[in-house]
């Protein structure tokens, strides 16, 4: 059990004002079995209104927009979450969706070429949890992590060519070849403990239960972990999406904090 | 109160203006061409009194261009079509049977264009229209779209009768229909335009070029036309 | 109904006169044309109807129950009758929908189910058209005209009133929605059924809404007056596609949308006239397994019959399909509007080849179904009767109830070589008579 202080935090500068803001947000996380969220505090402005949603995998959102003119956007979420790992999600609800592969996480020519080579290792594994490990094991070996040769569009595919990416990219590559293996797999979005920056990780359906893997960090998810949001891929799991109408740059600061009470 | 949108009420207003610049062009466009069978140069002074740019290059080419030329942004079927643009997207509002007389009539002005008797033919495009504006009558239980019509219909004469000059006596209807229109306060006016009007259509040196740009001002600023 | 053949002119004349046109896109310009109205109908026997009655409510039902169990349960995927392939990868199907349980449980409001007649007298089902389905208007304002050209030819023969739509639509309104105003959201004036969008606003008095007119405020929806005032919306009959229905949910480029509309209709505080989503069950790949949807949620058999259709995702379909080929019609199953449909025998040997190799490489991607021979019908050509191929679109609206509306869009070809009824190809349209006995 742990108690952790967290806080996401956006600013945005616009070049010039921008009018008809529409926001939304997967940043906040909701109280489920492995953590309970207390002391939630959102502060948006400017804004016309906002309000908190759902959306069709459960999570979180906040939405809200800002019609009149304006230069500047914040918006903090911050609050405490108790933390248990030892509580597991066993809900198999959408297990046929994790199951179905996404333009994201569809393996092409290289990644079945690679799922081929380690196949061997993998089938030795006993259950989907032993496997999963093995492919967190050879994805964290496989891949060195480096910024910016990646975007937010890039495959699973493209990303196995590259042997390079970032946490989506990880977290992309290992869904896409447990669900070649017949292992519903999620994405998942959220923060870990230090960081500064959101973080991308894995979900697996094993024995009933879903476990967490962070091919990045090649760690097993433990209570240092809050969950945003979960899909099939990134693309499910926008934390921050805006439109408005103005011809513009943005500038923008984000920062994400996870902190353990002592 | 209405539930009307501000871009609905817009196109109420307009319906009302570009109808009556169709009606009151017509009226004139006939005196016009009776003119032209003495005098065929009289198309210059038609579009001087009209205020419009004459670009026409003989009394032939007007009569071609004029009337339905979709070409001309100001011929008469251009004008038409602004009414009619305006007017499909009301259908809820106006109702479908009002609407017809709308659809004759720019069917009619487009098929008078290769016709022998156009004139007889543009006789009948007034007819829709008055029939039209009947309809709006008979059909709207709503007040308030009924005078907004009514209200765009009567600032359009005025406009125009301010560009050709007309005697205050003429002037007079038009002003004290339109005062009646929007003291009922579905519109939001600019009362001091409205009143610089007043004093300057009853005064007996009438300032038309200054009535003519105050006119467009009276309706406000979120009223105007949406190209 | 010999008056009503004499009268094609006037009444095609009136029909010009109310405006009733369709809107088509040629070179990037907007064009509106005249929908020719040809004037002898499709005359569907009392006896007859009511059986399809029967069929078109139990197959709606079942559809209804299908997208119900797919956007929470999921159950018929579990239970193994529509194998997983066919449901999460199709691109009808809207994970942004997971979860919604719509006021009512209904999904499809309108249905617009495309049925022919064969030749051997049975009906068949072609399509099903979930999404936004149209074309009522058409021979609701054809109807009325026709009364008004020749009185006596109703008088004479008992036709079932098919002017009731607009009060059947609005009952559907009323029925679904959630404490607010009705309106019909068109996307514009340069949008192919426009003219219906505005028919149906007035005929079952709602407000016709425009991108724009509509905001998201906190929990609600919002229809924007010019006094500043905010009616809230309870109900929307919304002829805009899924696709850009919520730039926030869906194509973000849309600027037609209500932004976060999904999150309020999420939230139970809207109804959508058809519910987003519904594209997963008229997809032509899941058309196949109607019938057994049928089976599984109503326990009963199946009263319509479906075109004898197969998918080359199964192995022994596939190898039918490829061995037949001459003999079947491939549909994409991506594709509408009579588009990605070719006929077997009317493709060189190179086309045919490379039709068979996408099957084989794409066979989710494809169905093929026999041909039916369908019953021609007569139409007036200038002053000739002459055969054309015709389907039949009927509406079936859910609410509280579900009911079948007594008439429907009968759309023929006037190319005497084509089998593809649609209006986004050329063609006409009847009225389709229902016998009250």
């Amino acid at each position: 059990m742990h108690q952790l202080k967290f806080l996401y935090e956006q600013k945005i500068h616009f070049q010039e004002p921008v009018v008809n803001h529409h926001f939304a947000y997967r940043c906040v996380p909701k109280s489920e079995p492995r953590q309970e969220i207390t002391d939630l505090n959102v502060k948006i402005s400017p804004c016309d209104y906002w309000a908190f949603g759902q959306d069709g995998f459960g999570s979180r959102t906040i939405y809200g927009t800002m019609n009149n003119q304006h230069q500047q956007f914040y918006i903090l979420v911050s609050g405490i979450a108790k933390t248990d790992w030892r509580i597991y999600d066993g809900d198999d609800h959408y297990n046929h969706l994790f199951l179905t592969q996404t333009p994201l996480t569809i393996p092409g020519i290289s990644m079945k070429n690679y799922l081929d080579h380690i196949a061997p290792y993998i089938q030795k594994k006993p259950k989907a949890y032993g496997k999963a490990c093995e492919i967190m094991d050879r994805i964290y070996n496989y891949f060195t992590y480096t910024k910016g040769v990646t975007g937010i569009y890039t495959t699973a595919e493209q990303a196995v060519s590259l042997k390079k990416g970032v946490c989506q990219d990880y977290a992309h590559v290992m869904i896409g070849m447990c669900r070649q293996l017949g292992i519903p797999a999620r994405y998942v979005s959220g923060a870990m403990i230090g960081e500064g920056f959101s973080h991308a990780w894995v979900e697996i359906f094993s024995d009933g239960k879903w476990y967490g893997f962070d091919p990045t960090n090649h760690l097993l998810v433990d209570d240092l972990y809050i969950v945003f949001a979960r899909g099939r891929d990134s693309a499910d799991c926008i934390i921050n999406k805006g439109i408005y109408l103005g011809r513009c740059h943005e500038a923008q600061e984000i920062k994400v904090l996870v902190e353990e009470i002592k | 109160m209405d539930i009307i949108s501000v871009e609905e009420m817009n196109h109420i207003y307009w319906l009302g203006r570009y109808t009556e610049r169709v009606y009151t062009t017509i009226l004139y466009y006939f005196k016009g061409r009776d003119r032209m069978i003495e005098d065929p140069e009289f198309y210059i002074t038609y579009c001087r009194d009209f205020t419009i740019p004459n670009c026409y290059t003989s009394a032939a080419d007007f009569l071609l261009k004029y009337a339905f030329d979709e070409e001309n942004p100001d011929s008469i079927l251009s004008n038409l079509n602004r009414a009619y643009d305006n007017a499909i997207v009301l259908r809820h509002t106006l109702g479908t049977e009002t609407l017809s007389y709308m659809e004759l009539a720019l069917n009619q002005l487009r098929n008078a264009k290769n016709s022998e008797i156009e004139l007889l033919d543009l006789q009948k495009v007034l007819d829709y229209i008055l029939a039209f504006w009947a309809c709006t009558d008979d059909y709207i239980d709503s007040e308030q779209i009924r005078s907004v019509i009514k209200a765009g219909r009567h600032l359009e004469r005025l406009n125009l009768y301010l560009r050709l000059r007309k005697s205050k006596e003429c002037m007079m209807k038009p002003f004290h229909m339109l005062v009646a229109r929007l003291r009922k306060g579905y519109l939001d006016y600019d009362k001091d335009a409205l009143d610089r009007l007043g004093m300057n259509v009853t005064s007996s040196q009438i300032d038309y070029w200054d009535g003519v740009k105050v006119s467009e001002t009276i309706i406000k600023e979120k009223y105007h036309c949406i190209n | 109904m010999e008056k009503l053949v004499l009268l094609k002119d006037e009444i095609n004349q009136l029909l010009a006169r109310y405006g009733v046109k369709f809107g088509i896109y040629k070179n990037n310009e907007f064009h509106e044309q005249l929908f020719p109205f040809d004037p002898i109908p499709r005359v569907i026997e009392h006896e007859e109807f009511k059986e399809l009655e029967k069929g078109l409510i139990q197959r709606v039902d079942a559809l209804n129950r299908f997208l119900l169990d797919i956007y929470t349960e999921q159950q018929i995927v579990k239970d193994g009758v529509i194998p997983e392939e066919f449901i999460f990868v199709s691109p009808g199907f809207l994970s942004e929908c997971q979860g919604i349980v719509p006021p009512q449980n209904i999904f499809a409001h309108i249905a617009g189910i495309d049925l022919v007649k064969g030749k051997d007298g049975i009906w068949y089902v072609l399509e099903d058209n979930l999404r936004v389905p149209s074309g009522a208007s058409y021979p609701m304002i054809a109807r009325n005209l026709c009364r008004k050209a020749s009185p006596n030819t109703f008088r004479e023969n008992n036709v079932e009133d098919n002017r009731n739509y607009g009060s059947m639509l609005r009952t559907v309104m009323d029925d679904v929605n959630t404490g607010g105003i009705n309106v019909v959201f068109t996307p514009g004036r340069y949008n192919a059924a426009f003219f219906e969008h505005s028919y149906l606003a007035e005929k079952t008095g709602s407000i016709l809404a425009f991108p724009n007119d509509l905001e998201v405020n906190g929990d609600y929806l919002y229809y924007k007056t010019y006094n500043g005032v905010k009616k809230k919306v309870g109900a929307i009959y919304r002829r805009v596609s899924d696709d850009f229905l919520d730039p926030m949910a869906f194509r973000e480029d849309s600027l037609i949308g209500i932004p976060h509309l999904m999150e309020v209709y999420r939230k139970g505080n809207v109804a959508l006239i058809n519910s987003p989503g519904n594209g997963i069950a008229d997809d032509k790949g899941i058309y196949y397994f109607v019938p057994e949807m049928i089976r599984y949620y109503l326990g009963e058999e199946p009263i319509l019959h479906n075109a004898p259709t197969y998918l080359p995702f199964f192995e022994k379909d596939r190898r039918y399909v490829l061995e037949n080929f001459e003999n079947l019609v491939i549909k994409d199953v991506a594709e509408a509007g009579g588009y990605g449909v070719v006929f077997g025998n009317q493709l060189s040997k190179e086309e045919k080849q490379q039709m068979k190799e996408k099957i084989h490489l794409e066979s989710r991607r494809f169905i093929a179904q026999e041909v039916i021979d369908f019953q021609d019908m007569g139409i007036l050509d200038d002053q000739f009767l002459v055969d054309r191929k015709a389907d039949l679109r009927v509406f079936v609206l859910s609410g509280k109830e579900t009911k079948v509306w007594k008439s429907g869009l009968t759309r023929f070809t006037r190319n005497p070589d084509s089998f593809v009824v649609n209006s986004s190809q050329g063609g006409g349209f009847k009225d389709t008579w229902i016998l009250s006995q």
